[in-house]
């Protein structure tokens, strides 16, 4: 018999066999017993649910009744109709825990044999899926984005980190610095700007110049004054003032 | 910005200084205008006949007389229009008549003659007692701080001094207060 999960072909032989077949029991078994260690949690569930309601409040648990009435009956029925009921019991407790024992060796091979079970099914058929295109075709990734909270995310990046790793020669390698240039001042209007300022800047040279020119006025004119002897002021004024 | 408080001078008339740093830029606008007809006039010449151009040989004489006939008509046409030529535009100077009114035409041609063909009559403002030169005085003329042409501190004409002072006062000016005599006409 080939064995298809991977391993070479072994052949049978008469001990394998058995020890394949008493495997297999205990498997069976511990199968059974997870199986009805949590069908046995269901209904403890699902009687705790019926047990807080209130009709429920003040009846006893009718199958811990019954357990505990049929206990009392077989010890009665033991004690009247088995002479050797200590032996029996004992006997029964020795039972039991050989029970108990096996029971947990078989839960443990069964927990083994499913996990090996369920990661070879699952190797096999995800090597025959191709995961990437089930996420593009089946799952919407923007929906995703959209609900994922990208604030946490990003307070676990650390991003001088990632700063620090750029290379930022490369990113101002592949930027169009002079389209970029001229569209700032195409946008800022910067020839208009500089228009303005400039006529300004003449503006205010101009009214310097003038202001200079004034006070040359008043100085050579006081000067020459003085070298003439002129001894009336001279008249300045505008052309509705003066007497000429 | 010169400010509002500082322009008490305006109206006021012009010294020495400054009327002859406008008539040197006038002087170097005919001459640059001069310039620009000599290279206007060998441009056409060259383009009639290329193979035959010469640059224009002018002589002094013909060049000074070129030279003082623009500067007789642009002195002439800028003070009948607005009293004013290139180089008093910039010193912010102003030409008009005593009495305040727009030079007229007439005085306007005959003070560009003079200008013209006596220059150094300007001078002669260096010591008058009025700030007027020669061809001022031939005239009735008077040149004045004139920066806004049509917006002095309490000016309401339109034609520059005439509301100057509605209750014929001047401006004042450095040397005497405002005037209190009559607005002549």
């Amino acid at each position: 018999m080939n064995n298809e999960v991977g391993g070479a072909p072994r052949s049978v032989d008469a001990p394998a066999l058995g020890l394949l077949l008493i495997e297999a029991v205990r498997v069976a078994g511990g199968m059974i017993s997870i199986a009805s260690k949590v069908a046995l949690h269901a209904l403890e569930s699902s009687i705790a649910r019926d047990a807080r309601s209130p009709s429920h409040l003040q009846e006893k648990d009718p199958p811990a009744n019954v357990l505990s009435q049929g206990r009392g009956l077989n010890r009665r029925l033991l004690k009247k109709y088995v002479p050797f009921q200590s032996q029996v019991e004992a006997a029964i407790g020795v039972l039991t825990r050989r029970i108990n024992d096996e029971r947990a060796r078989s839960e443990a091979a069964a927990d083994r044999f499913i996990t090996t079970l369920v990661t070879d099914i699952s190797d096999g058929i995800l090597n025959r899926l191709d995961l990437t295109d089930i996420v593009v075709e089946r799952v919407e990734v923007n929906r995703l984005i959209h609900e994922a909270d990208i604030q946490a995310i990003l307070q676990r990046v650390d991003l001088d980190e990632v700063a620090s790793r750029l290379d930022i020669q490369a990113i101002v390698d592949r930027l169009d610095l002079v389209g970029i240039a001229r569209n700032l001042i195409d946008e800022l209007e910067l020839t208009e700007i500089i228009r303005e300022s400039t006529g300004a800047l003449a503006v205010e040279s101009i009214e310097q110049l003038r202001v200079q020119g004034v006070r040359a006025d008043r100085v050579v004119s006081r000067a020459l004054d003085r070298i003439v002897r002129r001894g009336v002021a001279r008249n300045l004024a505008g052309p509705n003032g003066g007497t000429e | 910005m010169v400010s509002r408080a500082d322009l008490g001078f305006l109206g006021t008339r012009a010294g020495v200084v400054t009327r002859t740093i406008a008539a040197a830029i006038d002087l170097g606008t005919i001459l640059t205008a001069s310039l620009v007809l000599y290279f206007a006039l060998s441009g056409v010449s060259f383009v009639l006949d290329p193979r035959g151009f010469r640059w224009p040989q002018l002589s002094a004489l013909r060049l000074f007389l070129v030279a003082e006939v623009m500067l007789f008509f642009y002195l002439a046409i800028g003070w009948m229009n607005i009293g004013r030529s290139v180089g008093k535009q910039i010193m912010g100077l102003r030409v008009l008549e005593v009495g305040g009114r727009r030079i007229r035409p007439w005085r306007a041609l005959l003070r560009s003659a003079i200008c013209t063909l006596f220059p150094v009559s300007l001078f002669w403002c260096a010591i008058d007692s009025g700030n007027r030169a020669v061809h001022d005085r031939l005239l009735g003329t008077v040149v004045v701080y004139d920066w806004y042409l049509r917006s002095l501190p309490s000016s309401h004409s339109r034609d520059g001094f005439d509301e100057l002072a509605p209750d014929g006062r001047g401006l004042g000016s450095p040397n005497q207060g405002p005037q209190t005599q009559p607005r002549a006409q």
